[in-house]
């Protein structure tokens, strides 16, 4: 699969698809509604804007001493009396891992929300994946059978097979990054709400982050997490029941509750500006068009 | 006078345990509500600001301590002002005498009261009671009984509309004995029955026991019966208080329907000191008529109520016309006219003047009546001076005998039978030689028995007689022409009254006998007939007869259907007049065959009090006697309204509990100071009273929406918003959801392929759901699901105002051949369908998104059906013969597809947008042929005629080029 990006491959993303949809019938939902997602955000196989392995007309520049013979454009010669060579813009096909937080925690969907945090988070992914896929970029997904990083039709499907896979009731609470390989260059998405105990998630992330590449954290909170509406005598549970914590006044502890999760927010910020990571807070009854602008902006603009 | 006392005292010992249970309590505090929250990591390790929060706040506590108390004390059976008529030292059995009659059923719930109180009390001392109920045994005194007996005794017993006879209880006292009472209680009317009988037994009874009074703060008051007077009806009230008081009568008429109605209200204000005060009831005489009892406003009776009798009823009157006395009368003769106009108002008989008298009439309606012979007039002047009510007419003898001598040979002097003096020669008016127009009706006297009547413009007098002018002529008007002179004089003769009209009583003097003003002064002038008719008769008339008992005044004084085997009563028993023992008050019916007197009643009504009837109060009690008025502080059992309260506060106290936990929907946590608020203002609308809630002085959560309260359901709201597949639900939960998938299917499809992008799909049932919202409706019509009448009937209107309907008998090839024919055509007919006929290549369905040869869905092959194009389509454009005709049915969507290939099987994919059902030999190919069979169907319905007329375009252009 690692062919160079081309117009042919983009064809090939036309015909892989109709060759998916005669496999597996149709797409799953998951995957329509990121592509409805997706529609929006301007898309391409994006140039370098300079030079290099491509098959977009770039430039005619003069033979110098040292090109091959075989690079020489005959017909731009023909009709002048110098050597001209054809350039291509050069299209580079980069890595992007993706690692999407599939804990409990992930789970918890408030009344207010649409979507659980999972949901949210799966539906980012697969839509960052289809940018992807549709600028012939190689992804994968950390911690699957996905992780090897390709490109195309069978990847996205395979992704999505594997976002929609129903929860697993056996999963941790909370969950922190796996270790992955990381290719040399590329970036990291991690979609988590980064809500679990803190010797776990930040060292993980700084391992992440140590290792040179970027990347992005996108925390992803339900409202009630940030807003913590509750009052009366409560006892809180975590998704999994692992976790509790019983309190007499629960309006009480408002306060101190949003400077511990501000508390947390600047440590992500503070590890993530360390590594030249960035970090993209998303709530889940926020449009995901938002996030996934962002996103875009970052992977596609920042490089 | 208020006390205290506790049947089970030892119970209170249980209160003891409150400082125990208020310690429980608040060691253990309220249990938490229990939150999912992913949060939770954050929130280890903080405290609470407050803890003290966390224990049972001590308004609550108070609340819980409050509520076993009330069940404790409950359970010790406290008593409010614990009866204690009944000395401790006593012995012996307790009399309690009860004057059961007419006048104790105003107080006959408090009496009783009282009564079981005493029984509560006897039946804790163990001793025996002698229950003496008044009229249900009023000739001898009862056995002592156990209490328990007694008061099951009691609870039979009834008021009696009857008046208690104190004679006869004191004769069977003295009969009885000694008795060896330990004590009496003698609960009385306040009224004395029988003069001097009643101080006469309460004087026996104290004599044998310790004797304590018990009677009504207010006795009860009796009504006479109705009677006339003046043309007003009147009822006397007799009361043997003195309490200054105007009581209230009402007066009821019968209805054709049967109930009794109100129809007046009367007062009476008694003087200071009078036994009796009268209530006047001015009703026109009809009304009066109709009245069958009149009954107290307040405190009713049977005593309190009177049936009316004869007394206010029609009154019998004579019409003597002297002109016409012996022959039959003509249809213009007074005498007709007379008796004509008083048949609504009274009894009418005619007869000579000789005769009139012998018929004891209350009236007689004497018609132009020239010079009275010697012997009637005496007799006239007597029976009218005795009361009687002489009418007289104007006429031509009349006017021929005006100044003769009364009576041959006597000096000329006031003729009595006349009331006023005449002047010779009348008064001719508008007649062919006379220069004056007739004359109309001037007012009515404001006072007089014609006050409310208004004398109409038509009436014309012609011809009158005129009273000589003297001072108190006018005092003698009762109606007057428009110029003044008399119209109607009356003069009072004795008891009686005379009065004359002075114009004659056929038409030749005037209009006014053809007027209804005419039947109504005779109406008015019959009201004023005294109640002459005897209302009972008299005993020589009753020797003989049997009188059945129909309808019996009942304790409130309410009539009642009589008791069944009730034997008929002999009529000299009723000569009196007044209900007495054995002869309840009440309507009776003459049940004898015997020979009937003219005129004789056939109903009499007989009331416990006659017009003079006085009512006696209650003589002094004798010396050593206590007295007591009922109804002062009465025993109270306080248990069940303490245990009500406890329930309540248990009510309050789980909401109060939920509210703490934060689980009250729309209501905040407890902010310290507000919860003992919100229990005062608990406290002060009653505990546990549901609307508290409301008041809680809270402030709602801000954090939560507002509830919304959508007019239209909220699935509607969703379906009108987006393009929304409908399907109809069958009840086979199999069938249902195959076609809920294939419309999540198709939706899908066109989602993915063309410009629909269609919602959630909506399960519809036919006989509740609003199907407008829907443009098409996928129906399995299988033989599992058969709609309703109504859901076709709904159905029918859905396909008539636009909607498309898409029948699916999902049985392939065979079609409606194998579908029940009969089924088919009663449901095509209650669909109200039109004309089918099958879709070719060339219908509209076919090219709406894809070009189509035929339809598969699950099955090949099979027939679709559409609305066939009209007749004579082909030959509206004849012109175009030469183009093609892609759509024959022209603008309409065929409001119904119907087809057998069973497409919800091809569309239906499951949750990872699987198919669900294999299909057919070709597989895929099918399926897809299926899909774009539903894309078009789902193009037809929207687009309808714009892709018909898309069809034609080439063909239009093509012509436009020419």
């Amino acid at each position: 699969m690692a062919e160079p990006a081309s117009r042919a491959s983009r064809d090939r993303a036309g015909w892989l698809r109709r060759d998916a949809e005669r496999i597996s019938g149709t797409l799953p939902p998951l995957l329509v509604e990121a592509e409805r997602l997706v529609a929006s955000v301007a898309t391409g196989v994006h140039g370098r804007r300079q030079s290099g392995p491509g098959e977009t007309f770039w430039q005619y520049r003069t033979a110098q001493p040292g090109d091959a013979l075989s690079q020489i454009d005959w017909r731009r010669s023909a009709r002048s009396d110098r050597l001209y060579i054809r350039e291509m813009e050069w299209e580079a096909a980069e890595t992007v891992l993706l690692w999407v937080d599939r804990a409990q925690s992930m789970q918890f969907r408030s009344a207010a929300s649409p979507r659980s945090k999972a949901e949210r988070a799966a539906l980012l992914a697969l839509a960052v994946a289809v940018l992807l896929a549709r600028g012939g970029e190689r992804f994968g997904l950390i911690g699957t059978e996905a992780e090897p990083p390709r490109t195309g039709e069978r990847q996205l499907q395979r992704m999505a097979a594997l976002l929609a896979a129903a929860p697993d009731p056996a999963a941790p609470d909370y969950g922190a990054p796996a270790e992955f390989a990381l290719p040399r260059s590329g970036r990291v998405v991690f979609f988590s709400d980064f809500m679990g105990p803190r010797e776990q998630v930040l060292p993980a992330l700084r391992r992440a982050a140590g290792q040179g590449i970027g990347g992005v954290y996108v925390q992803i909170l339900d409202p009630v997490e940030e807003e913590f509406p509750f009052i009366g005598r409560t006892r809180f549970e975590s998704v999994g029941r692992g976790v509790r914590h019983e309190t007499d006044q629960a309006a009480g502890l408002r306060a101190r509750y949003h400077l511990r999760l501000a508390e947390r927010r600047d440590e992500l910020a503070r590890t993530a500006r360390a590594a030249g990571w960035q970090l993209l807070l998303h709530r889940t009854d926020e449009s995901p068009r938002k996030a996934l602008l962002r996103l875009h902006a970052f992977l596609g603009g920042a490089r | 006078m208020t006390a205290l006392g506790f049947l089970s005292p030892w119970v209170l010992l249980g209160l003891a345990a409150i400082p125990l249970l208020w310690w429980l309590l608040r060691a253990i505090p309220p249990s938490p509500k229990v939150e999912v929250f992913p949060g939770v990591r954050l929130l280890l390790g903080l405290d609470d600001p407050e803890r003290q929060a966390g224990k049972t706040p001590w308004w609550l506590l108070l609340l819980r301590a409050v509520m076993v108390a009330a069940v404790i004390v409950g359970f010790a059976q406290p008593v409010l002002n614990p009866s204690a008529r009944l000395g401790q030292a006593g012995e012996g059995p307790v009399l309690i005498l009860i004057d059961q009659g007419w006048a104790s059923a105003p107080d006959w719930a408090a009496r009783l009261g009282l009564a079981n109180a005493t029984l509560d009390e006897a039946a804790q001392a163990g001793r025996p009671v002698v229950l003496w109920l008044a009229a249900d045994a009023p000739g001898r005194l009862p056995p002592p009984m156990a209490a328990a007996a007694a008061r099951r005794v009691l609870d039979g017993a009834r008021p009696q509309p009857v008046a208690t006879d104190h004679a006869g209880l004191l004769a069977a006292l003295e009969a009885a004995g000694d008795g060896g009472f330990g004590q009496i209680l003698w609960l009385h009317d306040a009224i004395a029955y029988g003069g001097e009988a009643t101080a006469a037994l309460a004087r026996a009874l104290a004599a044998r026991a310790p004797l304590r009074l018990i009677g009504p703060p207010l006795p009860a008051r009796a009504l006479a019966p109705p009677a006339l007077s003046d043309g007003r009806m009147v009822v006397d009230v007799l009361r043997a208080d003195r309490a200054a008081a105007d009581v209230e009568v009402l007066a009821l008429a019968a209805t054709p329907d049967g109930p009794e109605r109100r129809i007046a209200l009367g007062r009476a204000a008694f003087a200071p000191g009078a036994d009796h005060a009268r209530a006047v009831f001015d009703l026109p005489p009809e009304l009066i008529a109709q009245v069958t009892r009149v009954v107290l406003a307040q405190r009713a009776s049977a005593g309190g109520a009177a049936l009316a009798d004869a007394a206010i009823r029609r009154v019998p009157v004579v019409v003597v016309d002297p002109a016409t006395e012996g022959q039959v009368a003509t249809l213009t003769s007074a005498r007709r006219y007379l008796a004509e106009g008083l048949v609504p108002w009274a009894d009418v008989t005619e007869a000579g003047l000789a005769g009139a008298l012998a018929r004891d009439p209350a009236a007689i309606f004497l018609a132009d009546q020239g010079a009275i012979p010697q012997a009637e007039r005496e007799a006239l002047t007597a029976w009218v001076e005795a009361g009687g009510l002489l009418v007289r007419f104007a006429g031509p003898r009349l006017a021929a005998a005006i100044g003769e001598p009364p009576a041959a040979g006597a000096a000329p002097a006031e003729d009595l039978l006349l009331p006023v003096t005449l002047r010779r020669g009348g008064r001719v008016l508008g007649g062919a030689l006379a220069w004056g127009a007739p004359r109309t009706l001037g007012p009515f006297d404001p006072q007089g028995p014609f006050r409310r009547l208004a004398p109409p413009a038509e009436v014309e007098v012609r011809t009158q007689v005129l009273a000589e002018p003297g001072p108190d002529l006018a005092g003698h008007i009762w109606a007057t022409l428009d110029d003044g002179t008399p119209l109607v004089t009356a003069a009072g003769r004795g008891e009686g009254q005379v009065v004359l009209f002075h114009v004659s009583a056929d038409p030749d003097w005037s209009s006014l006998p053809l007027s209804g003003l005419f039947v109504e002064m005779l109406g008015r002038l019959a009201a004023l007939a005294p109640g002459q008719a005897a209302a009972v008769p008299s005993a020589e008339e009753l020797q003989g007869t049997q009188w059945r008992l129909e309808r019996i005044l009942g304790p409130q004084g309410e009539p009642q259907a009589a008791p069944a085997g009730v034997d008929p009563v002999a009529g000299e028993r009723l000569a009196d007049g007044r209900a007495a023992a054995g002869l309840p008050p009440g309507l009776y019916a003459r049940a004898d065959a015997g020979p009937r007197a003219a005129g004789a009643a056939e109903s009499l009504a007989l009331n416990l009090h006659r017009p003079d009837d006085r009512l006696a109060p209650m003589p002094l009690a004798p010396p050593g006697a206590v007295s007591e008025t009922l109804g002062g502080a009465e025993t109270m059992h306080l248990a069940p309204a303490l245990l009500m309260l406890a329930i309540a506060l248990a009510a309050f106290d789980t909401l109060a509990t939920l509210w703490l936990a934060g689980r009250m929907p729309g209501f905040g946590a407890p902010t310290g100071r507000a919860a003992p608020l919100a229990l005062a203002v608990l406290a002060l609308l009653g505990a546990g009273d549901a609307r508290a809630e409301g008041a809680a002085p809270d402030r709602p959560a801000p954090d939560r929406p507002a509830p919304d309260r959508p007019v239209t359901a909220p699935a509607d709201v969703s379906t009108a918003a987006e393009t929304t597949l409908g399907y109809l639900v069958t009840g086979s939960a199999a069938l249902d959801r195959l076609s809920e998938r294939a419309m999540v299917g198709l939706g899908e499809q066109l989602m993915r392929r063309t410009a629909v992008e269609p919602g959630p799909p909506r399960g519809l049932d036919p006989e509740r759901d609003e199907l407008s919202l829907i443009p098409v409706i996928y129906w399995p019509l299988t033989d599992i699901a058969q709609p309703t009448d109504r859901a076709l009937e709904r159905l029918a209107h859905y396909i008539a105002h636009g909607g498309m309907l898409v029948i699916d008998t999902q049985n392939g090839e065979a079609g409606f051949g194998a579908a029940p024919a009969a089924q088919m055509r009663q449901i095509a007919r209650a669909l109200n369908l039109p004309p089918l006929a099958p879709v070719d290549g060339d219908h509209v369905l076919s090219r709406t998104f894809y070009l189509l040869n035929d339809f598969p869905g699950r099955w090949r092959g099979g027939r679709v059906w559409a609305e066939a194009p009209p007749p004579g389509a082909d030959a509206a454009r004849p012109g175009d013969s030469d183009l093609p005709r892609f759509d024959r049915v022209d603008d309409d969507v065929s409001p119904v597809v119907v087809g057998s290939a069973d497409w919800a099987a091809a569309w239906a994919v499951d949750e990872a947008g699987q198919p669900l059902v294999p299909v057919g030999r070709m597989g895929d190919r099918q399926r897809e042929m299926a899909l774009r069979f539903g894309i078009n169907l789902v193009m037809y319905a929207l687009t309808g005629n714009y892709k018909s007329d898309q069809v034609h375009a080439p063909a239009v252009l093509e012509r436009l080029g020419q």
